[in-house]
């Protein structure tokens, strides 16, 4: 489902965030991207999401060649993935319900469509009763929850997750993973971008390890 | 919630975060409006002075209306391709709380005659009683060019420049914002919004400068009339029979939507080519 093919992405001066980077990630798979800062995880991600275009190389996502979408069609392939952020993202003068709301305003539902839907996602990441409080109002994992709500709503086939547990404790981490591994459950593949092994080691999974924006190994399953 | 609740919540937002902002280009906005509107009603009137002969005919303001009504249609008769404009100062110094009598003693009425062909006017004897006055124009480059000259010098390049002006802060202004708002953009753009979505809010604070600036002209137009009562009044006339609320409100309607049609293409292109 995603293919990336011998991607480099160079910065002035000559600079490679990422170099020769090739792999293939299927349907329904839940993948971490792992490395220390700096190592290219969230370069890698922001090709995938069309933030950043690569220097060279090809990036495939059902088929689709990224490299040649102009950037007018950007948004539509956008609505098709959801994206979620070390910061959360959440838009801090909106609800909980109304920043949960506006994948679903972009794409033009309609106002009874969005309030079922919502209710739907607020019970499944455990914030209904929480839905008219603020972003600041809420703890780190909640707004996280929140914007993992936000992220899903569209029925993505797509998680990217770039560092999502980054600005959370373990207790919140764990919660986090879960709920992610819930959505993965229900056929969504996920990119998960981290530098934290100990999350790893609660679900084993499949791991793209980059150093210097360099691949170095690819493994099936994290161990100790 | 539907998506207009939603465009609206967030214009108020970006408006209320930044009120002395919307303030300042607001203030610009009107004086430039006000100078605009000024400048357009002197054109016209070159216009015409070049074209037309124009007779005006000083009527007094004890003629009762029926024969006031007389001397239009009789004015309307003489001369098929005639157009008149009746400058009536009553009205305005009545709103201006300037009692009859006083009105009576400040102003008669005046009928500019607008023709192409030269006007001989034979008033009726009836109606003869109540003209105090007719003098003609002719057509003529002469008076033309005075008439440009005036506007050439001052208004032309002023309310130009202004008008530019205000185009270019509703610009910056919507570039404040932008920058101001830019994660906010950021974060809709990865959730797929299109340039249309993100840039409505952008053009209700556009319409809502040039709105607020159309009534800041209102009110200057206002402090010209109420200085003109009080210091020259014959000079009201100048106003009369201009409807610069409508002018005013509507020219900073447009403007409002030049200023963010143009601000944010331009500041979407910015962004999404860095």
């Amino acid at each position: 489902m995603i293919e990336l093919y011998h991607v480099d992405k160079k910065y002035p001066p000559g600079i490679y965030a990422l170099k020769d980077i090739t792999f293939k990630v299927e349907k329904g798979e839940f993948v971490y991207i792992t490395g220390p800062s700096g190592a290219g995880k969230t370069t890698l991600l922001s090709i995938i999401y069309l933030s950043t275009r690569p220097t060279s190389g090809k990036v495939f996502v059902l088929g689709k060649d990224l490299t040649r979408i102009k950037p007018d069609h950007y948004p539509k392939f956008r609505r098709e993935l959801g994206i979620v952020f070390q910061n959360f993202r959440l838009l801090k003068n909106r609800t909980v319900y109304e920043n949960i709301a506006i994948p679903l305003l972009i794409r033009g539902m309609d106002t009874e469509k969005i309030r079922k839907k919502i209710n739907y996602l607020l019970n499944f990441v455990g914030l209904y009763s929480k839905r008219w409080s603020y972003p600041d109002e809420l703890s780190g994992g909640e707004q996280q929850r929140a914007a993992i709500a936000r992220a899903i709503a569209n029925d993505p086939f797509l998680l990217l997750a770039d560092e999502p547990t980054g600005n959370l404790d373990e207790e919140m981490s764990i919660e986090i993973l879960y709920l992610l591994k819930e959505i993965n459950l229900k056929g969504v593949t996920i990119l998960l971008a981290t530098h934290n092994k100990d999350i790893m080691k609660l679900f084993p999974g499949r791991n793209i390890h980059l150093e210097n924006g360099q691949l170095i190994n690819e493994q099936t399953k994290i161990l100790d | 919630m539907s998506r207009l609740r939603y465009w609206i919540n967030t214009f108020y937002s970006y408006i209320f975060r930044d009120i002395w902002r919307i303030f300042l280009s607001t203030l610009v906005g009107g004086i430039s409006l006000y100078l605009l509107v000024f400048s357009v009603l002197f054109l016209k009137e070159a216009y015409k002075s070049k074209h037309y002969y124009r007779v005006f005919i000083t009527v007094s303001n004890k003629t009762p209306h029926s024969d006031f009504t007389r001397i239009q249609n009789f004015l309307r008769s003489s001369e098929n391709n005639i157009k008149l404009k009746i400058l009536s100062p009553v009205e305005k110094l009545k709103k201006l709380s300037i009692k009859s009598e006083e009105i009576e003693k400040i102003l008669p009425y005046t009928i500019i005659a607008y023709s192409s062909m030269p006007l001989k006017l034979n008033f009726p004897s009836d109606l003869k009683a109540f003209i105090i006055r007719v003098t003609s124009t002719p057509p003529g480059e002469k008076e033309f060019r005075r008439v440009l000259s005036v506007v050439r010098n001052f208004f032309i390049f002023l309310s130009i420049s202004l008008l530019f002006g205000t185009i270019l802060i509703i610009i910056l202004t919507l570039h404040l914002s932008f920058i101001s708002h830019i994660e906010e953009i950021k974060t809709l753009q990865m959730l797929g919004a299109n340039r249309t979505f993100i840039n409505i809010p952008l053009y209700f604070e556009g319409i809502f400068t040039g709105i607020t600036s159309s009534i800041i002209a209102i009110l200057m137009f206002l402090a010209t009339e109420f200085l003109l009562k009080r210091y020259y009044p014959p000079l009201l006339v100048l106003l009369n029979g201009i409807e610069y609320d409508i002018i005013s409100i509507s020219s900073g309607i447009l403007l409002g939507i030049a200023g963010s049609f143009l601000g944010t293409i331009f500041l979407l292109r910015m962004e999404e080519a860095s």
